[in-house]
Order: C-alpha cells, then structure tokens, then sequence
C-alpha cells in the first residue's frame, strides 16, 4: 500500500514542514535561549493557522444558516481573537503604535479576498449547473 | 451509442433489449433509468397506489414518515431515505439536505441568493433548499450524468 499518494502529497509536505519550523524554533528556545520577532512570528502563524482550520471545521454547524451572516459572525470572531492575542502580546513585547492597523488589515484584507472568491466561485458553479441542466433537458427532449 | 426506435402495434407488450459490449456509465445509466419504471407503494387518504420513481419529483421525511411528492399529489411511502437512494440513488435521485432528496430530472433551474443560499427550482413551479452540506454530491451527480450523455453521444 502506498502511504503517500496524489491526495496525500501536499498535505503531507505541510505537516512535515510545519513540525521542522516549529521543532526549530522550540529547540532553540530551550537549548539556545534564542526567542526574538522571528520565533513569535511564526508560533503566532502556526496559532493563527490552528484557529482557522478549526474555524473552518465547524461550518457543518452552522448550515442551516444564511452563509453571509456565518461569513460576518465568523469574521467579527476572527478578527476580536486576533485583536485580543496581540493586546495580550503587548503585555511581552511592546506594540508597534500601527501594530493592531498592521494586525487588522493583514487579517481583513486575506480574508476579504477568500470570501470574494467564494462568493464568485459559487455564483461560477450555478451557472454551470445551469447549463448542464439546460443540456441534460434538451438531449432528453430530442430523444422523446 | 445508436438507438433504434420500432412501433410495431402487433406487440403484446412493450420491451426494451440493451446490447452491449461491456460495461459502462452509459449501460449503467441505462439500467438504471429503467429501474425508475419498477413501481412502488404510496399510501394516500387510506388507499394505496403504485408509483414509478421517474415521477417523483423530490422526497421528503415529516415526523420519521417518508413522502413522497409528484407534481400535484403527495404519497407515503414505506422504508427511510436512505434505503430509498440505497435502490434509487442511481436513478437520479440526490440527497439535498439531512431530510429530503430531489430527483435530478426533475430540477429545472439552479439560483443562489444573495446570502449564497442555493435553491433548486423544479418543473412543477415548487423550489428546495440546496443545503451547502451537500452541494458538492448534487453537482457530482449533475456532473456525471453529463458525462453519461457525452458518452452516448459518442
């Protein structure tokens, strides 16, 4: 049985280069006491990264619901938690004055982007959708 | 594919023969369109009727109880949802949400609002929710049964 195959490839790539970035920087903190900008950085990505996927696992729940409003909720809980981790951040090391616009816009701006794609790519799916509907019905027809 | 079409008014019964070279989508969607002519039981108002599932337009589950709906008239039918798309699945039946399944031939038009919710307007006038959960299994079956007329095509 092949372990990693065509679906698995990429994924694979991305935790095992996830579990290096992180080991590193964990290992140097511990045996090397280096822990600067950098190191924050990316465990905040890799946090980032977890609550977004989680974010992203929970949509089952809310199917019954108007996707604009889960897409709003969704984007007003986002953007508090990222707010909030960079006040408590404040708290470490201390905030750049345009720290929190940086913080909001790299968030908002990302995030603005993939909703737009999405809505684009759903209204792309209809009309295709359409279309089959539209072939399948005229091939029946001239089959009557 | 080639069809071949006889009206021969001296037949006792109206039949189908399929020849084949081996097996394909298109053989299978043959085989399974004529299994939506198998009928079954609907109960209404007390009596029972025979229903063919090609005229079924979509199936809903009200209180555990499975219906289902033709055009105009609504029918009870025995088993649950998910033995129905077990037999009929094939047919062109889709699950669209936790409790109902639409017949794909019977969807005449595909809208989505402007809060991204999808409905699927059938050709009896009546529209269904198309939960996201499973807009991916529609536009699957949707998709395949195009393929299914290209191949015929051919």
């Amino acid at each position: 049985m092949k372990l990693i195959n065509k679906k698995n490839f990429f994924p694979t790539v991305c935790t095992v280069f996830t579990v290096l970035m992180i080991g590193k920087v964990l290992l140097e903190a511990v045996f090397q006491g280096v822990f600067g900008g950098y190191q924050g950085n990316v465990l905040m990505m890799f946090f980032f990264s977890l609550l977004g996927t989680f974010v992203i696992s929970q949509h089952y729940r809310f199917q019954n619901l108007p996707l604009l409003a889960v897409i709003g909720v969704q984007y007003l809980l986002l953007v508090s938690v990222v707010l909030g981790v960079t006040w408590l951040g404040s708290f470490v090391e201390p905030i750049h004055e345009e720290g929190y616009r940086d913080m909001f816009l790299s968030f908002s701006v990302p995030y603005g982007i993939a909703a737009i794609v999405y809505y684009i790519s759903l209204f792309y799916e209809v009309r295709r959708a359409n279309r089959i509907l539209d072939e399948v019905r005229r091939k029946e027809n001239e089959r009557i | 594919m080639k069809v071949h079409y006889w009206k021969e008014p001296s037949l006792k019964e109206d039949h189908v023969d399929v020849h084949y070279r081996k097996e394909s989508e298109s053989v299978e969607m043959i085989r399974n369109f004529f299994l939506s002519f198998h009928s079954i039981m609907g109960k209404k108002d007390g009596c029972t009727h025979k229903l063919y599932p090609g005229s079924i337009y979509y199936l809903e589950v009200v209180d555990r109880k499975l219906f289902a709906y033709q055009e105009k008239e609504v029918y009870q039918i025995e088993g649950s949802l998910g033995h129905f798309l077990d037999y009929y699945g094939e047919s062109g039946f889709v699950q669209i949400s936790k409790s109902a399944a639409v017949n794909i031939r019977k969807v005449a038009r595909m809208k989505a609002d402007l809060n991204m919710r999808l409905r699927l307007a059938l050709d009896n006038g009546e529209e269904l929710i198309l939960n996201r959960n499973y807009k991916k299994a529609f536009l699957e079956a949707l998709y395949r049964l195009q393929e299914v007329y290209h191949e015929i095509d051919q």
